[in-house]
């Protein structure tokens, strides 16, 4: 289906996890044999930290469905809620950095509230493109507090038919104090110093890639088509889309579902222009997989949305008749090339000749693969500088939360890391086969689904935050997709 | 089999140091050693030498302690001295005049000695560290990098023997060479220390042995191909020879189990509820064992907890301040075991109501196990539980590798009897040996055991060929220059 999950590269994947191969201490002078099994481990984690490096993105959600308070479908008059969710501040954070793009209605503004203060920390003035900083080193954030952050239209204005889309929401920097310790260069010894070198560098390479969280957007299980009413044409989606790598594309995977006899469209629209049309579909279900080539700069986002729209109406039918789009995945991955990932050197086999020209070669090999994935890194800020915040739910006109909504669009990952921090209430996790319920009189209960695997995480009675080590979960392997289910304020993977 | 000496030095530790009680020595003494009980693979890593001895001694000595008194036996053999046992006396009966120690070697003074023996949790380290004459060996060194090996010998009241000249009164001496794997983690938590070295060695391809001059060795096996022969051996030099293989041992495909080991984020590790009350002036000391090994202890500053992780409190239940003005405290922490000692100093009795520690804990994976070779004759690279020391799918690949490399072919021993011994040679040495009966030539072997008989000059000896083993020389090794050369990479 075209479909590449939003995972590293399969060579990254170990039983255990994501997680770089042991390497011990080399030692000169006591007779230490160079082992091949310890040559083999410092290759897998160099293709590992490659691999790594190259991560995929998802998507940063905004809005979804018209009465989810989305472009074109506010309140006529504010204040009102345009954007709620919350990042995770760790020591040495300085700020919050907003991004986004508006066509005020008026004189209207952007509030910024934190951590539930009833004061502004910032107020935005609307534009075609905006860039709010807000300092947040000195407001008494301690490491790992999760931090709500709510952007509210406030003022004065008639904003109906207003634009908000909010492209990213950010904390940066990331704080990694331990200095790179450089790559060697090898020419027929093999000294201990050279060697750990080696190694540390794979390892700083690690621990650097795990100190940037990885962080879920929201898997639109359910959002709502036509089935001919009024609007026709209706979005479904808001949000941005970055292009982190010079083949990333923004792919759009999910499944439509028609019960109706009607023929709808979907439509994509990065920067806003019309950039892939998919359908009509008819009556049954279909597979979206769109891949969209981005052309803006390097490593900027740009706007992105997804709309639909009912094309040959129908008659009104039952409310559970409505067309369903599930919106799974919406990330920046590669195109059809894959990314460029390192060639690595042969292999290390041991009591097998090897002439030490080849074997500095190989070494050397290793040490360029190490010393590009630093530079990537260096390169790609924009993924490895951020702590990204996590859009909450999709509420009801805004609202915290409002029933089937909430099960409508949840935080969403391909499992990638080793540890996840959640902070909610009445959270578990939920992957392998999804069942949706029927009922005879009412149809398929979509609101309603259930998963083949549930593991709870925190308890229904009051909002917490808890670590779980996912390879303590029964079944879930790296890269299998996972969803948060109840009430998820803020959620991360750490590779470590 | 019984070995009577004639011409011997005696001694004892008593008091720190070592008494020369020949004096008091009757004839009889005996002593018998041997690098390995496994019969079946003469170069089996893991195994070890149970060194005996039987030593009759005067009555005077009755009335100083013996039980588990280290004892060392030394002949001079045609002028040339060379120690036979060492060890500690186990046994002892007397008859109206005399008595009889009867000996074990220095693995039953470990044995008895490691179980007070914790350690702290040692990551990445091998199995054994190369002894030399400055190679940190003591672990309350801040630079200590041993490996558990050295680490447990050193515990035990053993010393270097590359640096036997700074411990001139050791209860004993050792020697190790560099490990070839090292555990992801490794630690002692009162085990029989012993059987811990013999399960490390088997996991990394080693073998621990004490030879007759007493030393207690971790022998890599790699470089046992590589020793020069120390003397040469044909049938002017032996009465007879015998030869015997097994095939037990002899596989084309082996298997290995491991469990992986992974240091977790810090977390709670220890919640302890129990209810102490500690007088006025009175130092308590709390014993506390984590469900997981710790990698580290969370602390306020080195050796000093947080001041919430104790509750304490006076009968008034007033909190108890930490300091001097409340109480004191001392922290050891080991891998699986965290000793608090606190002393009331508040001049008021108080309870303590629980202590709650966090650390960052080790815990276990999933087990697995990988095969290595190929063919119907399939074994395991490890017996019982020493899988615990390998804790990846790569280490076990290694280990499975290098076991083949051993245990590919069926290896003979021969077994010489009534040779002129030789007291310069020791177990795990190379010798030379020439037979024509079965073909030998100056085939490189080497000794696995020296049983001697009348007076230390005739011997029996058991011998195996190292011909065709992989050599430390055929490697590249760390920190040596090989432009333009060709080695071959380790296991």
């Amino acid at each position: 289906m075209g479909l590449r999950p939003p995972i590293p590269d399969p060579r990254s994947l170990t039983p255990m996890s994501i997680a770089l191969h042991p390497v011990p201490t080399f030692y000169d002078s006591v007779g230490m044999i160079l082992s091949a099994a310890d040559l083999r481990a410092i290759r897998r984690n160099a293709a590992i930290v490659d691999g790594l490096s190259y991560r995929q993105m998802p998507c940063f959600d905004s809005s979804a469905g018209l009465d989810t308070y989305t472009v074109g479908y506010y309140p006529s008059s504010p204040p009102f809620r345009i954007w709620n969710g919350y990042f995770r501040f760790r020591s040495g954070m300085t700020t919050l950095t907003i991004e986004g793009s508006a066509t005020p209605a008026g004189s209207e503004t952007i509030k910024v509230f934190l951590n539930g203060s009833g004061t502004a920390a910032a107020t935005i003035t609307p534009t075609s493109s905006f860039t709010q900083n807000i300092t947040i080193s000195g407001l008494g954030y301690t490491d790992g507090q999760i931090v709500q952050v709510e952007l509210q239209v406030q003022g004065s204005a008639s904003t109906a038919t207003a634009r908000y889309v909010i492209y990213d929401i950010y904390a940066s920097p990331i704080s990694f104090a331990t200095a790179w310790p450089g790559v060697p260069t090898f020419s027929g010894t093999y000294s201990a110093l050279k060697l750990n070198q080696l190694s540390n560098a794979a390892q700083w390479l690690f621990d650097r890639m795990a100190a940037t969280p990885i962080v879920p957007n929201l898997m639109m299980r359910y959002a709502l088509g036509s089935f001919g009413t009024l609007p026709n044409l209706r979005p479904l989606w808001y949000g941005s889309v970055g292009r982190y790598f010079s083949n990333d594309i923004f792919r759009l995977f999910g499944v439509y579902t028609n019960v109706t006899d009607v023929a709808q469209k979907l439509y994509v629209y990065i920067n806003g222009s019309l950039a892939s049309t998919l359908g009509p579909f008819g009556p049954g279900t279909a597979t979206i997989s769109i891949p969209v080539a981005l052309t803006h700069t390097l490593g900027t986002r740009v706007e992105a949305s997804v709309w639909e729209e009912t094309i040959t109406p129908g008659a009104v039918q039952a409310a559970w008749k409505q067309s369903r789009f599930s919106l799974t995945y919406r990330y920046s991955q590669a195109d059809g090339s894959g990314y460029p990932y390192a060639t690595m050197p042969a292999d290390f086999s041991p009591a097998v000749n090897i002439s030490a020209a080849t074997l500095d070669s190989r070494l050397n090999a290793l040490a360029t693969v190490l010393n590009n994935t630093k530079t990537r890194i260096d390169n790609t800020p924009n993924i490895w500088n951020r702590a990204r915040a996590v859009r909450r739910w999709f509420g009801k006109n805004g609202e915290d939360t409002q029933g089937d909504f909430d099960a409508r669009a949840r935080p969403f990952f391909a499992r990638q890391g080793y540890r996840l921090v959640v902070k909610g209430k009445g959270v578990s996790i939920g992957f392998g086969p999804i069942t949706v319920p029927s009922d005879p009189q009412k149809g398929p209960q979509y609101d309603a689904h259930t998963y083949g695997k549930t593991e709870s995480v925190i308890d229904g009675d009051k909002v917490d935050t808890k670590t779980v080590y996912l390879d303590s979960i029964d079944g879930l392997v790296p890269g299998t997709t996972y969803q948060l289910v109840g009430d998820v304020q803020y959620a991360e993977e750490l590779l470590s | 089999m019984s070995v009577k000496l004639a011409s011997n030095k005696l001694e004892w530790y008593q008091g720190g140091a070592w008494y020369d009680i020949t004096s008091s020595m009757l004839e009889g003494a005996s002593a018998e050693m041997e690098t390995t009980g496994n019969r079946a693979n003469a170069l089996a890593f893991g195994e070890a030498t149970e060194p005996r001895a039987t030593i009759p001694v005067k009555d005077v000595l009755s009335a100083a302690p013996w039980e588990n008194i280290p004892i060392r036996l030394t002949p001079t053999l045609d002028g040339s001295t060379a120690q036979v046992f060492g060890g500690i006396i186990v046994n002892r009966s007397r008859d109206v005049a005399s008595m009889t120690f009867e000996c074990a070697g220095w693995a039953e003074l470990i044995r008895k000695t490691s179980k007070s023996i914790y350690s702290p949790a040692f990551y990445r380290r091998p199995a054994a560290t190369k002894t030399t004459a400055t190679s940190i060996e003591d672990p309350s060194s801040g630079s200590y990098a041993g490996g558990l090996t050295n680490y447990t010998f050193w515990q035990c009241g053993g010393r270097p023997y590359e640096q036997a000249g700074s411990y001139p009164t050791a209860t004993f001496y050792y020697s190790c060479d560099q490990a070839v794997l090292a555990p992801t983690w490794s630690w002692l938590a009162g085990e029989d220390g012993w059987a811990e070295l013999l399960k490390l060695a088997q996991a990394s391809g080693g073998q621990v042995y004490q030879g007759p001059d007493g030393v207690v060795r971790y022998r890599q096996v790699l470089g046992v191909a590589d020793l020069t022969p120390g003397a040469s051996f044909d049938e002017s030099t032996y009465k007879s020879i015998a030869e015997k293989a097994d095939t037990d041992q002899r596989y084309t495909k082996l298997t290995c189990a491991y469990i992986p080991r992974e240091a977790r984020p810090l977390q709670e590790v220890v919640n302890d509820s129990t209810f102490r009350l500690v007088h006025i002036g009175e130092t308590i000391t709390i014993t506390l064992e984590p469900q997981w090994p710790l990698k580290s202890l969370e602390q306020a500053s080195a050796g000093q907890l947080k001041a919430d992780t104790i509750t304490a409190v006076y009968l008034d239940s007033n909190v108890v301040a930490q300091g001097g003005s409340g109480y004191t405290h001392t922290l050891v922490v080991d891998a699986q075991r965290v000793t608090i000692t606190i002393t009331n100093t508040s001049g008021k009795p108080f309870g303590i109501y629980g202590i709650k520690l966090n650390g960052e804990p080790i815990v276990a994976g999933e087990a697995g196990s990988v095969t290595v070779g190929s063919g119907t004759i399939v074994g395991s690279a490890l017996d019982g539980d020493a899988a615990v020391y390998i804790q990846s799918a790569e280490d076990g690949e290694r280990l499975c590798q290098m076991a083949l490399a051993f245990y590919n072919l069926t290896r003979p021993i021969y077994t010489l009897t009534d040779v002129a011994h030789d007291p310069s040679l020791d177990v795990g040495d190379v010798i030379s040996l020439t037979n024509a009966r079965y073909g030998l030539s100056g085939v490189a072997c080497v000794l696995l055991s020296i049983k001697l008989d009348h007076a230390g000059v005739v011997g029996e000896y058991e011998v195996s060929p190292v011909t065709g083993l992989p050599k430390a020389s055929d490697f590249y090794i760390v920190g040596i220059n090989y432009t333009g050369q060709t080695k071959q990479l380790g296991y």
